[in-house]
């Protein structure tokens, strides 16, 4: 082990992270910040994480008067003894020696080590004995840097919170999710709904470089369906829905609207008209109403009774025709879709839905508001259920959503059936996954709730502060954020891994890769698939 | 105290002013001794010195083969050995609490050409409750034993090889005037000096002695002979004070030489008439010569074997003067076997601080005399 | 011991010094070499070395003045060999009792007449696996300059190691730190000894 040593413990603190002095042999160069190191106690032994790397010198004379370093055997020399590298570790799991210490498994650091501890380069061993093996609830999904051993995430903590994974874009938030769902879904620890606003999850996505990647219908067959709001665009693709999702004005309730008052560009006032039409005509009746008004004397006579003003009105007509202009919202639809997704769910059948050509971004507000709300309501029912007369409560379900500042914000988290979902964690057995690449727009509350989050590179300060609210060490892993690389890397930390780490995303791409994660031959798959939508109908 | 230099350089300038006026007057005596000793008929000088030579007060030289020859060095032999051996004695001091001395004897035996090597050792010996062995006698002992270990080092070089054997000083026990008598004196000669003489006369060693700066006159004394007015030089009977010789006063050999020897070359050989030697020395008589060593002339005496002995004359002539330049002027091996014998003041002190150790711890009487203490403390 | 250099003429528990048995003929500077103390093996640095006359009341004179060669000089007076002699003074920087190599200072200085002689190869292996010693080299006050010793020793027994070069930079890393106050110092030795 002695070729892994990389200096010794020389000060520090608990709250400020410990200053290793490298050996000589160990070169600030081979130093990466996000790399793990164990800090072998007398007693037992810290795992920590690289936060910062500096330069020093014994004595501020080698500093003013550097040695002749053109000579390659004075430089070799003075490097690491009279001049050396220092790193900062902030100490994040302990690790005892004895049986039961190895049993309990890494806990949280309470103290430091004692002075000059060595300090080592973790070991592929360490490592798993940190993020353990991949299992029945630990799930595979990346590297450490410069390490060929996995990190897994215990999924099953994982789900029981909701979750964010961040990042500006392209720089690999759908692979990761790609990978977290199928894991999820793949190991029975969960059900999920994804809203895929892009259409990247279903059938096939795109890589960067424009290439097509498998989706996770390909991966997981029947165990995950695919709904379209956009059956023509389906088609076009060659992608087989196994389901096309119309939403009945009967289905839009006031506070759908509501939600979309900012996209839809309504005031405050025309927001309230809504509530007041779904009194007048009626929960289900109240949209189709709406729209049917002519602008005769007789509507003129509704809005006085109702004491809406003219202005309001018109206001909130121009945000209802943009609504009823979205296609898969019909005056009645042919099947109840939140009916049929809830059989899906409650038969362990993830959904994605596909949203097709209907990328706008009022189309995506109010259908995963409004399906999540409803199926939230039907969770809840049945877990409270379930919890009155000791029955079996609902498998899990983990709701991912894309732009989720939009349904997060501080203005509307409060009111949000998401921002519900954030809050209560797992007490209805509904959490949420988070694709962002603008966290600093969700609300600061929402965002420290949750469970675990992944980080890509974020530009934007504000971004980063908001990431890490609520985490200790915050400073030390800003460096680290800002020390990514624009792809594939991204740091992990919350609660379904024992401590932060910077990991390259698990390979998905390659056949190599499919194979890893269990794809089937793709001409099987296709068999499979039309055989499974035969059983459906 | 120290010295009052205000007197002593008072005394000393009246000094150097009279060795000044009598310069003069020696320079007038020497170039008159250099005429008469190239004027000099030898055979009839040495037939006047034969008769004089009972009745002159002078210690005149005996001629050997001329009066002002002068011969050049041979080659020096590349590979010899020169041997030497030197002593220096600690004399008996009542004032120390037991009776003994010490004499320490270094040897040099150096060895030039093609294996050069250097062996060079001393020998301390003591004597305790020694009767005579004090002073002059001490001295004496001192001088036989330098020749009894020139004769054992001698028997170490090989008959055949080059070798030369060189003592400091005089051949001439001058210390035995008026001592002959005392028994263990007549030990020394007999069993010391002469057996040592022996020994290196049977191994044919070319034997020498070397002064440096000698003042003997024996050679101007012949000159002395040759201007008496009188047949046969008598000088108690026919001079008194104001005598014709009193031309040579101031001149001795060294000087008579210095103007006629060249650098490497030696005088004439001359016997020692002396009476210690006529009465003593049996076929050991020393004769003497001097040699323009290049820095000065010095005086080199050698047994009668070696004198007349051309082969072994010339041995000595060119050793020696090989052993002068490789000394820059003086005998390298006698340099050598000095150092070795030398004792410093404190290997004296030493010496009796060692004595007086061992004395008191065996609980022996170690009183010093007062006055040694107080010379050796200089307290105030 | 074989090949017996000299004996120590004097001992102190930091330094000895040995007489050489020939003229000229002390270890190079900054040569390991050993004596002892009964038992214990005492290993030292050579330091300094010096030629004088036996006899302090004696001092050489020049003499090659008429000599072709200077070697010349000791054959025309070849007792200029046994007048003159050799000392050479090593610092202490170990020891070893029975097996147990020590890279510190030894419990008693070497006794006076052991012999001194230079370590075989086997033994400066064994010695440099640490180089605690280089810390007693640069540090003890010495007649001369610590640094020229530690780059000389370093020299030296670098010839000796597999891998010369790893050798003196660990060496180097070693005086590094030793002398981190001291960069000065450093570079100078450092500069002495680059492969």
């Amino acid at each position: 082990m002695t070729e892994d040593r990389l200096g010794i413990v020389v000060a520090g603190s608990l709250t400020a992270g410990l200053e290793v002095k490298l050996d000589s042999s160990a070169s600030v160069e081979d130093m990466a910040v996000g790399r793990y190191v164990v800090i072998e106690g007398q007693k037992s032994s810290l795992f920590g994480m690289i936060t910062d790397i500096s330069l020093d010198a014994a004595n501020q004379q080698m500093a003013i008067t550097p040695p002749n370093v053109s000579d390659p055997f004075i430089a070799e020399v003075v490097s690491g003894t009279a001049v050396f590298g220092k790193i900062k570790v902030r100490p994040e799991l302990y690790m005892g020696s004895d049986a039961i210490s190895l049993l309990d498994g890494p806990q949280p650091v309470k103290t430091v080590p004692s002075h000059y501890s060595k300090v080592r380069s973790a070991t592929e061993a360490d490592m798993e004995r940190i993020f353990g093996a991949e299992g029945a609830k630990h799930f595979y999904v990346g590297n450490p840097l410069d390490m060929e051993i996995k990190v897994c995430l215990n999924l099953e903590e994982f789900v029981k919170r909701s979750n964010g994974v961040f990042g500006k874009s392209g720089t690999g938030k759908t692979f990761l999710t790609r990978i977290l769902l199928s894991g999820i879904i793949q190991k029975d620890i969960a059900t999920s709904l994804i809203f895929d606003m892009h259409s990247e999850y279903g059938w096939e996505g795109t890589s960067e470089h424009s290439k097509k990647v498998k989706g996770l219908k390909q991966l997981l067959q029947s165990k995950l369906a695919v709904f379209t709001l956009d059956e023509e665009n389906a088609r076009r693709r060659k992608v087989s829905a196994d389901y096309i999702v119309e939403i009945g004005y009967d289905e839009i309730e006031p506070q759908d609207v509501e939600m979309l008052a900012q996209t839809l560009n309504l005031t405050q006032p025309a927001c309230e008209a809504v509530y007041q039409f779904a009194r007048e005509f009626g929960d289900g009746k109240w949209l189709a109403s709406a729209l049917a008004l002519e602008g005769g004397e007789e509507t003129r006579g509704l809005l006085d009774r109702l004491n809406i003003h003219e202005s309001t009105y018109r206001n909130l007509r121009r945000g209802l025709d943009k609504l009823s202009r979205l296609p898969f919202l019909t005056g009645h639809a042919r099947d109840n879709s939140v009916k049929r997704i809830l059989e899906y769910l409650e038969r362990g059948v993830s959904v994605v839905l596909e949203f097709g050509r209907y990328t706008d971004i009022v189309a995506y507000i109010l259908v995963a508001n409004l399906l999540t709300r409803r199926i939230y309501d039907r969770y809840r029912e049945r877990t409270e259920r379930a919890m009155g007369s000791d029955g079996v409560q609902p498998q899990p379900l983990v709701i991912t959503i894309e732009e989720a500042h939009k349904f997060l914000n501080p203005q509307v988290a409060n009111q949000t059936i998401f921002g519900t979902i954030a809050r209560e964690m797992r007490k209805y057995n509904v959490t949420l996954l988070v694709v962002d690449q603008r966290p600093s727009g969700i609300d600061e509350e929402v965002m420290s709730q949750f469970g675990t989050k992944a980080t890509y590179l974020l530009d934007n300060e504000r971004d980063v502060d908001n990431v890490l609210m609520g985490v200790s060490g915050k400073s030390e892993l800003r460096t680290v954020i800002s020390k990514l690389e624009n792809k594939q890397q991204t740091l992990i930390f919350g609660h379904a891994l024992p401590l932060p780490v910077v990991i390259k995303t698990r390979e998905y791409g390659s056949a190599e890769s499919y194979q890893e994660f269990g794809f089937a031959d793709a001409a099987a798959l296709k068999r499979k698939a039309e055989q499974d939508k035969e059983e459906l109908w | 105290m120290s010295l009052d230099f205000d007197q002593v350089a008072a005394q000393v300038e009246h000094m150097v002013s009279r060795i000044k006026a009598g310069e003069i007057e020696r320079e007038h005596n020497l170039r008159y001794a250099l005429d008469v000793l190239k004027t000099t008929d030898v055979d009839v000088l040495e037939a006047k010195i034969e008769r004089s030579i009972s009745t002159c007060t002078w210690l005149v030289a005996g001629l050997h083969d001329a009066l002002n020859h002068t011969y050049k060095a041979t080659p020096c032999p590349s590979d010899y050995t020169a041997i030497s051996t030197d002593g220096s004695h600690i004399d008996v001091d009542r004032h120390m609490p037991a009776r003994c001395c010490l004499i320490n004897i270094g040897t040099a035996s150096i060895s030039y050409g093609d294996n050069p090597n250097a062996l060079l050792s001393n020998q301390p010996e003591m004597f305790v409750n020694e009767p005579f062995l004090e002073g002059n006698l001490l001295g004496l002992k001192r001088a036989v034993d330098e020749c009894l270990a020139l004769a054992e080092l001698s028997q170490e070089t090989p008959q055949s090889s080059s070798a030369l054997g060189l003592l400091d000083g005089t051949l001439i026990l001058w210390g035995i005037i008026g001592l002959e008598y005392i028994e263990f004196v007549q030990e020394l000669l007999a069993d010391g000096f002469l057996k040592a003489m022996d020994k290196m006369k049977k191994h044919r060693l070319p034997l020498a002695s070397y002064i440096s700066y000698p003042r003997s006159t024996d050679v101007a004394n012949i000159l002395r002979v040759a201007i008496c007015p009188f047949e046969t030089a008598n000088c108690d009977v026919k001079c008194s004070n104001d005598t014709k010789c009193s031309a040579l006063d101031g001149i001795n050999d060294r000087d008579l030489f210095t103007d006629t020897l060249v650098v490497g070359q030696r005088s004439a050989i001359f016997r020692s008439q002396s009476r210690i030697i006529k009465d003593h020395y049996r076929e050991h008589a020393i004769y003497f010569f001097y040699l323009n060593v290049g820095d000065e002339i010095a005086r080199v005496e050698v047994p009668a074997w070696v004198a007349e002995n051309n082969n072994l004359m010339e041995k000595v002539h060119s050793m020696v003067l090989d052993q002068c330049r490789r000394g820059h002027g003086y005998p390298a091996v006698l340099t050598e076997a000095h150092e070795q014998a030398v004792l410093s003041g404190s290997d004296r002190e030493q010496f009796w601080r060692l004595i007086e150790m061992l004395l008191e711890k065996n609980d022996l009487p170690a009183n010093t005399s007062a006055k040694s203490r107080s010379k050796r403390t200089g307290w105030i | 011991m074989s090949d017996k250099l000299g004996e120590v003429i004097e001992a102190s528990t930091a330094e000895f010094t040995a007489e050489c048995y020939e003229l000229y003929s002390a270890p190079a500077l900054g040569s390991l070499v050993k004596t002892s103390d009964g038992d214990v093996q005492i290993y030292g640095v050579v330091y300094n070395t010096t030629t004088e006359s036996m006899d302090p009341g004696r001092r050489p004179i020049a003499r090659g003045k008429h000599e072709k060669d200077a070697s010349d000089i000791y054959r025309s007076s070849p007792q200029l060999s046994v007048l003159f002699r050799t000392n050479f003074q090593a610092l202490v920087i170990g020891h070893k009792i029975t097996d147990d190599v020590n890279r510190y200072l030894p419990p008693r200085p070497a006794r006076i007449h052991s012999f001194v002689c230079e370590l075989d190869e086997g033994e400066i292996k064994d010695f440099m696996l640490s180089l605690d010693f280089l810390y007693i080299l640069a540090s003890t006050p010495i007649v001369g300059s610590n640094d020229e010793v530690v780059a000389a020793c370093l020299r030296n027994v670098s010839k000796v190691q597999d891998d010369s070069r790893a050798f003196l930079l660990k060496a180097g890393k070693e005086l590094a730190v030793l002398l981190s106050a001291e960069p000065h110092r450093l570079e100078a030795i450092l500069r002495r000894i680059r492969p």
